[in-house]
């Protein structure tokens, strides 16, 4: 019998949360014959691989593992993504793991509804302070379907779909080809729209899902992290500027494609003028992706104007202040924008009011 | 070899966590020792009704003042008297001024052999950080673009920001007694021949304030004593599954992250008085009493009395599961670095364990280590394993499978070891 829900488990020096997350997975005994989970161990140096043999032993139908040289976050979901045969796909990172009672419901749910996404909510688990996040689309409406060609976008600002919230039709992920990019971070901005093509339609369940554990303050937003990576950053960003350039998309769907693609530029342009470099010689970098982007995709180019002000402040500057002292300048072009946006906010609010 | 004088401020039979510690690695100990300490002081105890504690090899000088200043002169008045009694000496950290009275004397004695135990660190403690709680009235110049010029420039915000600032240094002042301890602690790193910590993290953060002390340094678990505990363990026979605290729970070692999930376990199944019982022995912060209050969860967690020891060692080892709640320093700390003494008792009853705590710390590796559970500070989490619990899923194989090392007897054997080469290596 075909099951309903591939899980991948992407594993990699986990030992210590491997546990927690297999344990909420196959919490429920009646759910586990609609289960496949896949757990991919990425070439692991502590414990993660025999933790995982551990529940393949104790559950050979429901888990299944891939041992593989270590290739990346991204190595891990294609070969999760080929060796799955469930009716729908999902990542779930070792060291998060889902709430038990929405996780059965959904399962359950899955395996009535034919629809190309289905999406539900998750929250952050900010362990280090007893806290938590909701992410959720307020604006859209629970169990009700929507067609992507229809799809008001500014329904889901500011927010986009995202790995912890979607569950794929494996066929889907299967036809788009998906392969996502190896020995890469971010490479889940890839997977958000590679497969957007052959999206028709989706519906939003109320259910509070995925758990995202963030165990150290600056887990979430590492400054330090985003520098040191900034080329994994950009590696991702080109290759999504040349899928938006390239793919035959829909209007809508390019539109949303756009929206995501300016919000990860935003962030490259955040590494380059808000975080303090090693050395002031990177600022090439950004000085040649900005001149890649503006002969690639104008538009894009425009709409990170539209996006920031210190960015247009500083593409007129040729980014010569972006590391200086001076670059109070920029923040402030930013806080002008951003009190300017407020007043708008508070105008509306009062309106409606 | 000839006897230690030991200085404790806390040692049956006042019951407190440090007492107890030093009692049962003295009582396993193959040699002889005379314990300076009190019995009428009892802030941070829970009684001095220990009278079972005793062993032939410890005897036990109780001073007559329940002072501290004067509790120091009596001790070293005792030991200018009967210092030829003595091979060595041993300070325990609880409380710091036994450090002082040690110090005392070896600049008395500058020949005697001294081992300083610390049971916390005293400087630098990850308490006085956590009650540090930064001001919300605050305007860091990242936050002008959000709160805007006008919040900025209130003098309604300004006023309140001080106020916030005073009342916090204020109230720090309580626990910030860093500037004498900080000279005690660094007079005594300095100044002993050997220093006890109980878990390598502990050392790890006393080496942010201190250098150089390290090569003196052996790491001397907490311990259970097998003999204390009852041989039987009783069935519960209300059919319910019983999970007991024992301890000491305030404001910052809170369960509030359990009675949330407690609270939505309640909400999913009414039934669940019937199944699970959660017994509090000891103190609890009363806006977790509250909340169990106000959240009507006295069906399911009970508050209880403080017992001796021995009663509450025959609670662990009657109980289904124990539980530990550590203190949540994610904020300021990457790990925890301390080792609660009540878990190697639980080890020692053989009950099931499970630990709120960070996912790195003394506790975080004796729960792996030993098979037991674990979890964080979410509600979530704990939500879930409860739910195993309740269901009987959660695997049992290999249960306690490395707690000899902390066996007073194999603890006390280190301990033995150690100073029979120190008291070589110092002739």
């Amino acid at each position: 019998m075909k099951k309903t829900l591939t899980i991948v488990v992407p594993t990699y020096n986990v030992e210590k949360y491997l546990d927690r997350c297999i344990e909420s997975l196959v919490f429920d005994d009646s759910i586990l014959k609609d289960l496949e989970i896949i757990i991919v161990n990425d070439g692991s140096k502590d414990n993660s691989l025999e933790i995982a043999k551990k529940y393949e032993k104790k559950y050979p139908k429901t888990v299944k593992v891939i041992d593989k040289e270590n290739g990346g976050h991204g190595s891990t979901i294609n070969v999760g993504l080929k060796a799955a045969t469930g009716k729908y796909f999902r990542v779930i990172d070792s060291d998060d793991w889902v709430n038990v009672d929405d996780f059965s419901k959904l399962v359950k749910d899955l395996k009535k509804i034919d629809l190309d996404l289905v999406i539900t909510d998750y929250q952050q688990e900010q362990v280090f302070n007893n806290s938590i996040i909701l992410l959720n689309y307020k604006n859209l409406e629970y169990n009700k379907v929507y067609k992507f060609e229809d799809l008001d976008l500014e329904l889901l600002k500011p927010d986009y779909f995202c790995m912890a919230s979607m569950n794929i039709k494996t066929e889907i992920l299967k036809e788009a080809k998906l392969e996502l990019d190896e020995h890469c971070f971010y490479v889940d901005m890839e997977y958000l729209l590679f497969p957007l093509k052959y999206l028709n339609n989706f519906i939003y369940l109320n259910y509070n899902v995925y758990r995202y554990f963030i165990g150290r303050p600056d887990q979430s937003v590492n400054p330090e992290a985003l520098v040191r990576n900034r080329k994994h950053h950009e590696k991702v960003l080109k290759r999504l500027i040349e899928f938006y350039t390239t793919e035959d998309l829909s209007k809508n769907k390019k539109e949303y494609a756009k929206y995501i693609i300016a919000l990860m530029l935003n962030t490259e342009y955040t590494i380059f003028t808000k975080i303090k470099l090693p050395d002031k010689k990177c600022l090439n970098e950004i000085r040649e992706l900005d001149k890649y982007l503006k002969e690639k995709a104008p538009d894009l180019y425009e709409e990170t104007n539209n996006y920031s002000r210190s960015v247009k402040w500083n593409r007129n500057t040729n980014f010569v202040f972006a590391q200086s002292k001076k670059f109070w300048f920029s923040r402030l072009a930013d806080f002008l924008q951003m009190r300017s946006k407020n007043r708008e906010n508070n105008k509306q609010i009062k309106e409606s009011n | 070899m000839k006897k230690a004088f030991v200085i404790s401020w806390y040692f049956p039979p006042v019951n407190s966590s440090e007492g107890l510690v030093t009692f049962k690695l003295l009582k396993n100990s193959k040699y002889k020792y005379d314990v300076f300490t009190q019995k009428d002081n009892l802030s941070w105890t829970y009684g001095n009704k220990e009278e079972r504690l005793v062993s032939k090899n410890i005897n036990t000088i109780f001073s007559k003042s329940s002072e501290l200043r004067e509790w120091i002169n009596e001790g070293i008045e005792y030991f200018k008297k009967h210092h030829d009694e003595y091979e060595y000496i041993m300070s325990r950290a609880m409380a710091p001024e036994s450090h002082e009275m040690a110090l005392e004397i070896k600049r008395l004695f500058p020949k005697v052999k001294w081992i300083a135990s610390f049971g916390d660190p005293i400087y630098n403690s990850p308490f006085t950080k956590f009650y540090r709680e930064s001001s919300p009235y605050a305007a860091s110049g990242f936050e002008i673009g959000i709160i805007g010029f006008k919040t900025l420039l209130s003098p309604k915000r300004i006023i309140k920001n001080m106020i916030w600032n005073y009342r916090m240094n204020h109230y720090l002042k309580k626990y910030d007694t860093e500037p004498r301890y900080k000279i005690i602690e660094s007079n005594t790193l300095e100044n002993a021949d050997r220093i006890i910590l109980n878990n390598p993290y502990e050392l790890e953060h006393m080496l942010l304030s201190n250098k150089g002390f390290e090569e003196k340094v052996i790491i001397l678990p907490h311990s259970f004593d097998k003999d204390f505990y009852p041989n039987k363990k009783l069935k519960n026979t209300d059919g319910k599954i019983h999970v007991s605290f024992l301890g000491h729970l305030d404001r910052a070692r809170t369960p509030k992250q359990l009675l949330k999930a407690i609270k939505r376990l309640l909400e999913n199944d009414p039934d669940l008085p019937n199944k699970i019982a959660f017994d509090f022995y000891g103190d609890m912060d009363d806006s977790d009493k509250l909340y169990i209050i106000n959240n009507f969860l006295l069906d399911v967690i009970h508050f209880k009395k403080s017992v001796d020891y021995f009663e509450s060692l025959e609670i662990m080892k009657n109980s289904d599961w124990l539980l530990n709640v550590d203190t949540n320093f994610g904020n300021t700390l990457k790990t925890n670095i301390y080792f609660p003494a009540k878990l190697a008792d639980y080890m020692g009853s053989g009950s099931n364990i499970i630990s709120i705590s960070m996912d790195s710390g003394p506790t975080a590796d004796i729960m792996r280590e030993n098979n037991q559970v674990l979890v964080s500070f979410s509600e979530d989490e704990i939500y879930m394993r409860l739910k195993q619990i309740i269901e009987n899923k959660i695997s049992r194989e290999d249960v306690n499978k490395n707690i000899d090392k902390y066996n007073a007897i194999n603890v006390a054997k280190s301990y033995d070891k150690f100073v029979e080469e120190f008291v070589k290596d110092t002739k």
